[in-house]
């Protein structure tokens, strides 16, 4: 009997991976706990065991990404023949999802449209459920609500996600994505109801078929190679999720930046003074505490957009950019307003030893409301950092320099710091964020009052 | 409670005997309505009970009868006015349509209109074509009007003791093939209040909407389907117009399929105005498309064998339920 070996989900966000690398070849056996692969996930490289006992039966190739579920391999009895000797198809070059035979074969919709009636549309709606993969009994292979419902018993249901501010099934969004669409531009099956799949492919074909219309930023157009490339690095992995995410946090939000000037010089002498007992927080380490004390006195900024709602959210969990070798990575401090600066501290090198190490758990880089990011050991004084969505504002942070200021009518020399504030004028005005970069400074330059 | 049975034209009867006891403004006014007593023995022995005043036997014109009713309700009496036959309102419909749904509205809301028109409808009799229709659609296009159709000697006492309370116009239609049926029906005078619907039989699959003789055929296409697993909830409108859709939406909201019944032609009959009005306000809650089960376009044949031919019956309710509901890609 074959067992089947699925693309694993590591974490509540991943929905993909990548197979770089089998470390078992076709064909040999593998037991239970044996390491069978290398994939990279958005976030994270991780190796992935096996549970079954037997002949490994590689189905997929690597370097082709799967969606989490996929089969990718059989385990099995020694002598076995495999079941299905075809491959399952990667993300990367069809876009489709593993729908079961039957499922294709009764819903084929005859005419690019997928029959069902408005109360099976409703109650998948209500349920999550994606239309594309229920098969429909009624007159013609239209679906009725009934499919819909019995459909739950032998079937994942999908996750609703939320995606530009739009509800949509976790299939449209992986279409979406694979497409390069915005799904703020779908037109949802119904009205009120989530994007689904079809809905996306419904746009794209309209968007095909309508080449008058000057295609949108929806559907993303190449320039033609402007050399012939020394080499090509695939927009995929980290790299494409920080494209993706980085492209949509520019287009879904009006983000403007202001710049402030901190004086560190208690900062500085703080720090001295920990020195002297033992580990001293970083710079960036005060920045974050100051940050997390000033998000708590400004819940306007600790929040998400949701559909035509500012969610305010209560936990304050402060993202810390760290550069990678071949991208960067959100390792994500949670209650950061909670933490005593040397907790802090602590928490914020385990992340950053974690990061570059590769060992960062899936659970270490979600759920952040705010983020920080800190260029100031490269020089950089101020910059305009890019919103981590779904938060509303990100904090730069420059490097501390030594400025002659003037104070009191004197020639003075102080420590300065200039922080970088991009937020999201949807979500707040410039008086209040500037306010909330005010509450920062101010904690900086007293720095007792972040412990 | 008593468990005294009456048949549907004995229960109009009553209805009309015991308004007449009670208001001295209530008189009857009809072909053949004294003396004869209703050629459907609706109006059995009133003239000998009210005398030749209150139940008059008139000429045979339809314009006059009801234009005598109109005239009556407006300077302040409660008149029953009898048409034989539904198929002759047509002889009548500038006294029903131009004065007596009218006059309210023409008269800034001064004069009332008391007036009940009783009728019948409705085939099965081999009355042929011009003595079988079903012209309750127009009827219940006219604002102005409130239109009645019972199903059953209950409702029939009910329904036609609140029509000759109402002080507009009303329209009581009879169907032919009901008169002889009967159900308990209590001797008191009672009412039952005009626009609200009654779900003759509860169920979980299908809402089927029927009114006078088809509620009876419904119920037996009801049984049948049931035992194939099939649950019809039946819901009689009883009163037409005006119409009681909130009964009919909730109904479908629980059930999510729709089929409405009715003996008229198809085309523009009230089937066509109860679908769009559940898809308005039900839609999202529809698997089927609403179904609709009616006579075919043609005037009522007089063949006896045609004439069943044309009507709606339990059958092919059944079939149309079955149709509404159907699922043929479910593999058992």
């Amino acid at each position: 009997m074959a067992t089947e070996f699925t693309m694993p989900k590591l974490g509540l966000t991943m929905e993909e991976a990548t197979i770089l690398e089998w470390l078992i070849s076709d064909g040999q056996p593998v037991a239970a706990g044996t390491v069978v692969m290398r994939i990279e996930t958005d976030k994270v490289e991780t190796e992935v065991e096996i549970s079954a006992e037997g002949v490994l039966h590689h189905v997929a190739h690597e370097g082709d990404v799967f969606p989490c579920g996929a089969v990718i391999a059989y385990v099995l009895s020694p002598g076995e023949v495999p079941p299905t000797p075809a491959a399952p198809a990667p993300l990367a070059t069809v876009p489709a999802v593993s729908l079961s035979p039957a499922t294709v074969v009764a819903t084929a919709p005859q005419h690019g449209r997928l029959f069902a009636s408005p109360n099976a549309r409703r109650i998948a709606f209500d349920r999550g459920v994606d239309l594309a993969g229920v098969v429909g009994t009624g007159p013609g292979g239209r679906i009725v609500s009934l499919d819909v419902t019995e459909h739950r018993v032998t079937v994942d249901v999908p996750t609703m996600l939320r995606r530009s501010g739009v509800a949509a099934t976790a299939d449209a969004v992986e279409l979406a994505d694979l497409l390069g669409v915005d799904l703020a531009g779908v037109m949802p099956d119904q009205s009120n109801g989530p994007v689904t799949r079809s809905a996306v492919a419904f746009h794209v074909r309209t968007r095909l078929s309508t080449p008058q219309v000057p295609a949108p930023s929806a559907v993303v157009v190449d320039a033609p190679l402007l050399q012939t490339p020394t080499r090509t690095i695939r927009l995929a992995g980290m790299r494409g999720t920080i494209a993706k995410r980085m492209h949509a946090s520019l287009r879904d939000m009006a983000q403007l930046t202001l710049t402030m000037d901190a004086n560190m010089n208690a900062v500085v002498s703080d720090r001295e003074t920990r020195k002297v007992t033992g580990r001293a927080p970083s710079f960036t380490d005060y920045v974050v505490a100051a940050a997390a004390r000033a998000l708590a006195q400004h819940p306007n900024v600790n929040a998400q957009v949701v559909g035509d709602e500012i969610a305010l959210l209560p936990a304050i969990h402060v993202g810390l950019a760290v550069a990678l070798d071949n991208g960067l990575i959100v390792p994500v401090v949670r209650d950061a307003d909670h933490l005593r600066l040397d907790a802090l501290a602590a928490e914020t090198s385990r992340l950053a030893d974690a990061a570059r190490s590769g060992a960062l758990a899936p659970t270490d880089l979600e759920g952040a409301t705010f983020s920080v990011s800190t260029l100031g050991m490269f020089g950089v004084d101020a910059f305009t950092p890019v919103i981590n969505p779904p938060n509303v504002a990100i904090l730069g942070v420059g490097r501390i320099r030594d400025e002659v200021v003037a104070i009191d009518g004197a020639i003075g020399i102080r420590k300065r710091l200039t922080l970088s504030l991009t937020w999201d004028h949807r979500v707040l005005d410039g008086a209040p964020a500037a306010a909330f970069c005010r509450s920062i400074v101010e904690a900086l330059e007293n720095p007792s009052s972040i412990g | 409670m008593s468990d005294r049975k009456l048949s549907y034209a004995h229960a109009f009867r009553e209805a009309v005997f015991q308004a007449m006891q009670a208001d001295p403004d209530v008189f009857v006014a009809g072909e053949d309505v004294g003396a004869f007593g209703g050629v459907f023995h609706t109006f059995d022995g009133l003239q000998k009970e009210f005398g030749e005043d209150r139940v008059v036997d008139t000429p045979i014109s339809e314009q006059a009868i009801v234009g005598l009713g109109v005239g009556a309700a407006v300077s302040g009496l409660r008149p029953i006015v009898d048409l034989m036959f539904m198929d002759f309102i047509c002889v009548a419909m500038d006294q029903i349509v131009n004065q007596a749904a009218k006059i309210k509205y023409m008269f800034g809301g001064v004069p009332t209109v008391p007036l009940t028109i009783t009728t019948t409808g409705g085939a099965g009799v081999s009355a042929s074509a011009q003595h079988s229709q079903s012209l309750e659609a127009i009827l219940c296009h006219i604002p102005g009007l409130k239109v009645v159709y019972p199903s059953n000697a209950y409702d029939m006492k009910g329904l036609m003791t609140a029509c000759i309370r109402e002080d507009n116009p009303t329209v009581m239609v009879k169907h032919k093939r009901l008169f002889g049926a009967s159900t308990i029906v209590p001797e008191e005078p009672y009412s039952i209040p005009l626009g609200v619907a009654k779900i003759v039989r509860p169920g979980t699959h299908v809402t089927v909407i029927a009114y006078g003789r088809m509620v009876t055929d419904a119920l037996a296409a009801a049984d049948t389907l049931a035992a194939v697993g099939i649950e019809c909830e039946i819901i009689d409108p009883r009163t037409l117009q005006p119409f009681d859709i909130a009964t009919v939406v909730e109904s479908v909201r629980r059930t999510n399929h729709a089929v409405v019944v009715h003996e008229a032609v198809r085309f523009g009959g009230l089937g066509a105005e109860i679908a769009a009005q559940i898809q308005e306000d039900a839609f999202d809650y529809l698997d089927a498309p609403v179904g609709r089960i009616a006579a075919p376009f043609s005037p009522v044949p007089f063949s006896p064998v045609l004439e069943q031919l044309y009507l709606p019956d339990a059958a092919r309710i059944a079939d149309g339920i079955r149709a509404a509901v159907a699922r043929p890609g479910k593999v058992r």
